[in-house]
Parts: structure tokens; sequence; C-alpha cells
């Protein structure tokens, strides 16, 4: 990789979403007519804020206590046990991560109606009262709602963290106690880092999601105030000194990742390690699946199934994709577009933080700025930049000209997607570089190999790993974009998400299933196409 | 170095390669001839604007590049699109679902003049006398109310919010957004600010709950969560097609009557199409366009005689709308969302 390409990637990345925020933080200090004042932050000296605290606290903390709860011990049930089924279960636990969350909400909407199944013939023949989730009104149906999306987070690092600490160690314990107690006193503390950045994650993406607050008619939170203040009152600096904790939670966000996996190198696990043993669930076996399928049911297993029923018998699917060819077609087109942007900036970035150094440190901590901040703050912020009345104010057509490149165009849209997935490719670029051997790159050059000629037959084939993962992350996150997008939507370039939302709440269920389903089917499809190309080299191999 | 070109490893290159092209094959679809255009903001939900978009298209050639408003940011999203592109307009023509928000945007200078043909037989108090608007196709403020939950007598109005009957089991969508904030600088330009603010205290203190929308109203209420609330027909009549416990009021015999919002067309100053714009207007504003909304799931109230009443609903020669001096309501609309604007921070 050129020497320079990092700092150029970094310039980049920083336009995209660093300036938006930079200019919103910038906005903050000013009044409606531009003068400098500290009068927006008069908020934070209000009653007001402690219940905006609060109210945001509890929702985000119920949800990342809950994924705590959850995600811990399916975590331990499948990455340590000698659980049935563990290869469905694992590949159930990623399903909630395919789905948005508001995709979530509105399929348990339909799981919960006072009519559906659960509620007419599985509870009541449990002698259980219906549940009606619309009645969840508020916190509870939220909190459960941003549960299912996230706790798989905490399973997953959990899973790794069983997993990480050398055998021997646990070994070594077992020759003192038993195999369960030796996996409470010496693994589970070794993992702890893992859960807590799990907590910390979950905690973050509650914090900042707007979407499903918005399904629940919450106000009181910061996104829905940073909103209100947008929208309904035209008062953007207001909006702007809103975000402010946004961007102290990155730095908290930062020092638990750097703490946690950033000490115990989550990525590099040598293959010379022999795998931990498996731990007996003997009697407990049947339980412990029951749990874990119930679960993964919750999760994935309802509201898949859900999407199907109400599309069923799914001659409709053909009708329903044509009718949404556009925002289908856009949706996957700018996932796709912005995931290779990424992809681009965040390997250049991740190089350069690799480096080390207070330039090296700098791209670390502002990489990890987007993930903190709320993505419709962001959306705000991008279309203030860019479309002439704040930062590109002068009245210069040559000025001028250059917002209108990204304003007037699907631009501004791609801007958005990237600022959105960048910290979500940017980590597994950053572990996965650095666990390359720097004397390979350096021989290449020795031997007279060029920069590009090094990233694609050194970096790449050694990290494609982790390039895949970055690029899957960013696509995953592009196509599922509700929060920012709705706001810098353009016009002629519609999007699935903002679609399928309008559908629900015009009963349109048809439009919502099929849609829905086209939308997953669109992220599953490159996952599907790269399990089958193994196989095929793997039968080749023997020959 | 010939370790890192072992076929294994170009394999999994050529593996990424496919995975990504084949999220990229939507691609190949995209492309498009370049022809005549217009932009159009509408507040009208894209399922029914979309196909009056493409028989525009069909008729007259003319691409329309259109965005909607979502459920969370309804009209007062696309305003603010409008006031903050004012320096540089994107958008050709406004068509805004309501109307305060159109003199709103009247009042800041974001409006141009134009004459429609097609509007010469809609009643001149639909019409703005200095040419910068005109509306057609009213939604009516009604109650939505759960036929399982509620007993004679009805509520009638919005008096009702405040009957201890009612305590805890009425909803009203949060008066920040859409029809709900014209509505409520309805009440502030027609009751003035002091009974406008008492009414909104003794509604906290009757335990009426604020949905974040008219939509979550209307799903509040057929769900059977709350008993009843205020919305607007075309979420009643979703309901009703649906086949969901629900009935309607219209609140003529409560007050002033029932409030009539109709939508609004407007061409944007400085918009890049001008010409295109007027064609698009003359369109939407078309009697066709009109009988097509009122036939459709958003059952929408011709305001214009001689065109069919959707079905299940009130016409408009059969109920009593309010009389609004709607340039009075524009007057009040920032004073009285100030206040409520802190009224209802943190709520």
């Amino acid at each position: 990789m050129a020497r320079a390409y990092p700092r150029v990637a970094f310039a980049l990345f920083a336009t995209v979403a660093l300036l938006p925020i930079a200019y919103l933080l910038g906005l903050s200090f000013t009044d409606r007519d531009a003068s400098f004042t500290l009068t927006n932050y008069g908020v934070y000296s209000s009653a007001m804020l402690w219940r905006l605290l609060w109210r945001s606290g509890l929702l985000a903390g119920g949800a990342a206590l809950l994924a705590v709860a959850i995600g811990v011990p399916l975590g331990i049930l499948v990455g340590r046990t000698n659980l049935w089924l563990k290869p469905l279960l694992a590949a159930l636990l990623a399903v909630p991560l395919l789905l948005p969350p508001y995709m979530m909400t509105i399929c348990w909407f339909y799981l919960l109606t006072p009519a559906s199944w659960i509620n007419q013939s599985l509870l009541a023949s449990l002698g259980i009262g219906a549940i009606n989730f619309h009645a969840l009104d508020g916190f509870p149906g939220a909190i459960f709602s941003l549960t299912l999306s996230y706790y798989p987070i905490v399973a997953l690092l959990t899973w790794l963290g069983v997993r990480a600490p050398d055998p021997a160690y646990e070994e070594a314990g077992r020759l003192e106690v038993g195999p369960w107690r030796a996996l409470v006193y010496l693994t589970l503390p070794a993992a702890a880092p893992y859960i807590l950045t799990g907590a910390v994650f979950v905690f973050f993406f509650a914090l900042v999601n707007y979407a499903v607050p918005y399904q629940f008619s919450i106000g009181g939170i910061f996104v829905s105030e940073i909103h209100s203040q947008y929208q309904a009152h035209h008062n953007n600096p207001q909006a702007a000194a809103l975000t402010l904790p946004f961007l102290l939670g990155a730095g908290a966000l930062l020092w638990a990742e750097r703490r946690t996996l950033g000490r115990y190198r989550m990525a590099v696990r040598r293959e010379t390690v022999s795998a931990p043993p498996q731990l007996p669930l003997g009697a407990a076996q049947a339980g412990a699946l029951a749990l874990a399928l119930l679960a993964t049911g919750l999760s994935a297993l309802g509201p898949l199934g859900v999407l199907v029923w109400m599309a069923w018998p799914l001659d409709q699917l053909g009708p329903a994709i044509q009718a949404c060819r556009p925002e289908l077609t856009n949706t996957l087109l700018l996932g796709t577009l912005a995931a290779v942007v990424t992809l681009a900036l965040a390997a250049g970035v991740a190089a350069g933080a690799r480096r080390g150094g207070r330039e090296g440190r700098l791209m670390d901590f502002a990489s990890i700025l987007p993930l903190a901040f709320p993505p419709m703050a962001l959306g705000i912020g991008l279309i203030l930049v860019w479309n002439r009345s704040g930062f590109f104010r002068w009245r210069s057509e040559a000025v001028g000209a250059l917002s209108d490149v990204v304003y007037a165009s699907f631009a501004i849209m791609v801007f958005t997607l990237v600022a959105r997935s960048f910290p979500f490719a940017m980590r597994p670029l950053f572990y996965g570089l650095g666990a390359l051997d720097p004397a390979l790159d350096e021989a290449a050059r020795l031997e007279g190999a060029g920069p590009a000629r090094r990233f694609f037959r050194i970096t790449l084939p050694l990290a494609w790993r982790a390039f895949a993962l970055a690029g899957f992350l960013a696509f995953l996150f592009a196509v599922g974009e509700y929060d920012a997008m709705h706001l810098v939507q353009q016009p002629g370039h519609p999007v699935l998400a903002p679609r399928i939302i309008g559908a629900f709440h015009n009963f349109r269920h048809d439009l919502v299933a099929n849609n829905a389903l086209v939308l997953l089917a669109a992220v599953v499809l490159p996952i599907l196409i790269y399990l089958l190309l193994p196989r095929r080299e793997n039968r080749r191999s023997p020959t | 170095m010939t370790d890192m070109l072992h076929p294994r490893n170009r394999t999994r290159l050529v593996r990424l390669v496919l995975a990504v092209l084949a999220a990229a094959l939507p691609m190949a679809a995209c492309g498009g001839e370049r022809t005549e255009s217009v932009v159009l903001y509408a507040s009208l939900d894209e399922a029914y604007s979309r196909p009056l978009m493409d028989a525009f298209t069909a008729q007259t050639g003319i691409r329309v590049d259109f965005v909607t408003d979502s459920e969370a940011t309804k009209t007062t999203g696309l305003v603010s699109r409008i006031l903050g592109e004012q320096h540089r307009p994107r958008c050709d023509v406004f068509w805004n679902n309501e109307i305060v928000q159109t003199l709103v945007l009247r009042s800041r200078g974001c409006l141009e003049r134009f004459q429609a043909e097609a509007a010469r037989d809609i009643p001149d108090a639909w019409k703005d006398p200095d040419g910068y608007w005109v509306g057609f196709a009213a939604r009516a403020r009604v109650i939505i109310l759960n036929t399982s939950l509620v007993t004679e007598p009805r509520p009638a109005g919005l008096g009702a919010y405040l009957e201890p009957r009612w305590k805890g089991k009425a909803t009203l969508a949060r008066p920040l957004h859409g029809t709900t904030a014209t509505h409520v600088a309805v009440l502030w330009a027609t009751w003035g600010p002091e009974k406008t603010k008492q009414f909104f205290h003794d509604l906290e203190g009757n335990e009426v709950r604020l949905s974040a929308g008219n939509a979550h109203v209307m799903r509040e209420v057929a769900e059977g969560n709350v008993s009843w609330g205020f919305t607007d027909t075309d979420d009643f009549h979703v309901a009703h097609l649906d086949k969901k416990p629900v009935d309607i009021v219209f609140p003529d015999t409560d007050g002033a009557g029932t409030l009539l919002l109709p939508n609004t067309v407007c061409r944007i100053k400085g918009g890049p199409n001008p010409a295109n714009a007027l064609k698009l207007i003359e369109f939407i504003l078309s009697r066709d366009v009109e009988a097509q909304l009122a036939r459709g799931r958003s059952a929408q109230i011709p305001l214009r005689p001689g065109i069919p009443q959707p079905t299940g609903l009130k016409g408009l020669a059969a109920m009593r709308p309010m009389a609004v001096d709607w340039p009075r309501v524009a007057a009040v609309f920032e004073e009285c969302h100030a206040w409520l604007r802190d009224y209802l921070a943190g709520k």
C-alpha cells in the first residue's frame, strides 16, 4: 500500500463522515443568525436534561442488560459445550444481524397482534392471557425489540471470549476443580472484556437508534429531541447541541474497545493452539437446548416465519419484486457502491491507524466517531453541509457547484451510507491488517514490487477474510439503513426501507412481507454464493 | 512470493469478486436514457403518488423525479428540505397534503405564482387569491373509535378528551408534525393562546396518550389499546379496508364543525424545470386525479362538484365544515409551534 494512501483515504473519510459532525459541533455554538452563543447548551442545565438522560439511558441500558442476560449463556452454550444442533443455532444467531431493527419490530407487531396464532392458540393453550405487542407501550416493547436485534453481538463476542484464552490454563484449573467451575472462575473472567465490549456496543446501538423508539411513539429521548428540533422546529443549532453526549460517548466506546478487544487481540488466534475442550451438559442437555431454541426462535425463526407466512403462497413475490424494482435496484446499487467505497477508504485508514504514532491514534479515534453518533443526526449534518444553506453558503457559482455535485445527486446518499458503514468495515480491517507480518510487505518492496502489486499479491490474499467481512458488513448496514436515509433520500432515487415502513403504516401487509423478504434475499445472496464456491474448491482439492 | 500467488488464494479472490458482483447485478438494470424531467416533493404516500406520476409520464413523456415524506417526518420533513434548499432549489413542485406548511413556505418567499387552467372549477375558497397555491382533494380531521370499546354516547369532538370516562383511554398524535400540528394551530387561531394552552394542560390531566403520528393513533385504536383518538379520514379508511373493528365520527356537532384539510399544490420559486412544473401542476389539479384520489385507499374528499365521493365517508355536502381563516392560522403557526415545542420537550 502506498505510504501516502492512508492520508488520502483519511482525508476522504473526513470529508464524508467527520465534516458533518464537525459542522454540527460548530453550529451548536451559533444562534439562528449565525452569531456566537452558548444558549443552545442551556438545555444541559435544565431539568429536561435529566429526563433525556434517564429515558435514553433506560432504553439503551435496558437493551444492553437484557442482551447480556440472553447473549452470554447462549455464547457459552454454543462456544464451549456439547450442545446439540450447534451449527444450526450458530447460523440462527446471525439472522437478527441481517434484519434491520425496524424490521424486527414490524415482525413482532405482526407476531403479537390480538388475532395472531401465538395469542389465540399458543398462549391460550398455556392459560396465559393474550399479549398485545403494541400495548407494550413505549419502553418495554422497544427494549424487547432492540434486545432481539442486538443480543447476537454479545453472544458472538462471548463465544469468541470463552474460546480465546489458552486452553492450558483451564486444563490446569481442572486438576483442582470441575470443568464448569474452571470455566466460571478462569475462563469467564478472561472473557469478561469481550462481554463488556458487547454490552457497550449494544448500549450505543440502542442509544442512537431512531426508528424503533419512533415505532413505539417514544418521545423524550435524545434522538427524538434532535429529530424534533430539526424537522419540526427548524432549529438546527439546538439539534446540533443535543448531539454533544454522543461525541463524548465515542470516546468511551473507543476506550472500551481498546481496553478489551485491543488488549486481548481477538483476531490473532494462532491455528497451532488447540481448540478448548467442550464441556459436557449431561442431564441439562435438553433444558439448555430448549433455552437456546427459545432465544433463537424469538429472534430469528419467529420473525422469518411471520414474513414467509404473510407472503405465502409466495406467488406475489415476482410481482412484488417488479413493483419495487426502482427501490430494490437503488438499494442494492447504493449498498454495493457504498461497500466498495467504504472498503477502499477503510483499508487505507486501517493501515494508517496500524502505523501508530499521533497520526495513527487520530485516525483510530476518528474512525469510531460515526459509530457513536446517531445516524439520523449524521444525515442532518450531511444535508446542512452540502445543501448550500450552511457550509457551502457562498453564493459563488463555482464553489456552490461543488456542493451541487453531491447534494443534487445520489452521491449524498452514498456519502451517508459510507459514513454509517465505515466503523463497521474499519474494525475487521484494523485487526486483520494487524495480524500480517510487516516483513512480507517489506521484502516485496525491496524486490521492487509497487504498492498496487504488493496490495493485490500480498495484503489482499493474506487478509482476505478481513476484507470479505468488512465489505459484507458495509453492504449489510447500507442496505438496511433507515434512520439517515429517510432524510437524505433524493428525488428519483427511492430506497426500500422507507417504503417498507410506509407500507406497514398503511396496513399493506403483503407489501411489507414481500419487500422485507426481497431485502433479506439481497443480503443473503452474497453469503450463499460465497458459501457455495468453497465446496467446489474442496471437491477439486483431492485430485 | 510464489506462495502468495498460490491458486487457492486466487480462487479466494475470485470468490470475493463474484460475491461483490452478485450484489451489484442490479446495476446493469440501472441505465437510463436522458429525458425531460421535473422534480416533485410530495407528502402523499409513495404507494398513492407513484401510479399518478407514472400516468403523467405516460401522457407527457416527462419523467417525474419525486420524493415522498416518510412516516417519521411527515410534511415538515419536506418543508425543512425546501427551506434548506432555498439558495439553490432542487424542487419544482410541492404537493402538500395539508395547507399550513404551504402558507409557511409562502411567507418565507419560497413560492412562485402560477395559473392553472385545470383549477378553474375549484371553488375560490380553496384557492389562494394571490395565486401561490391551489387546494384540492381534502381530508377531514375525524374521530376513529374502536367499536368493541366505545359505547354510547360516542365521543363527539375535542371536548371528549377531557371527559373523566375517557381518562387514559384516548390518544392524540404528537402535534409537532403533519395535520395534527395544523389542527392545533387552527385551535390557537380560533380559541386563542390561553384556552389552547389550558386545553393541553387538561389533556395531560386526563392522561391522554401522545402517539408518534396519526397512523399510530389509528393503529392503537384498531388494535384496541385505546378507545378512540383524532386522526385523518385516510387513516380511518385504511383501517376500515383492513376490516378492523373501527368506526368514524365527524365532529360536526362539536364546536365549530369538522376541520377539512385540502391538499395544496404549489410551484417552488427558482425551481430548475419551470415549464415542466406548470405541466405537472395542471395534471395534479385535473378532475381525473381528484377522482382517483377519492377512489383510492386514501379516500380523499373531492372539493369540486360532480366528482363521486369516496365510499364509506361523508361527502362535503353532508358535513359541517369548520370555517377557517387560513392566513390567520399561518400567522400564528410559528407562535403556536414554539409553545408546543417547549411544552412537549422531553415528553
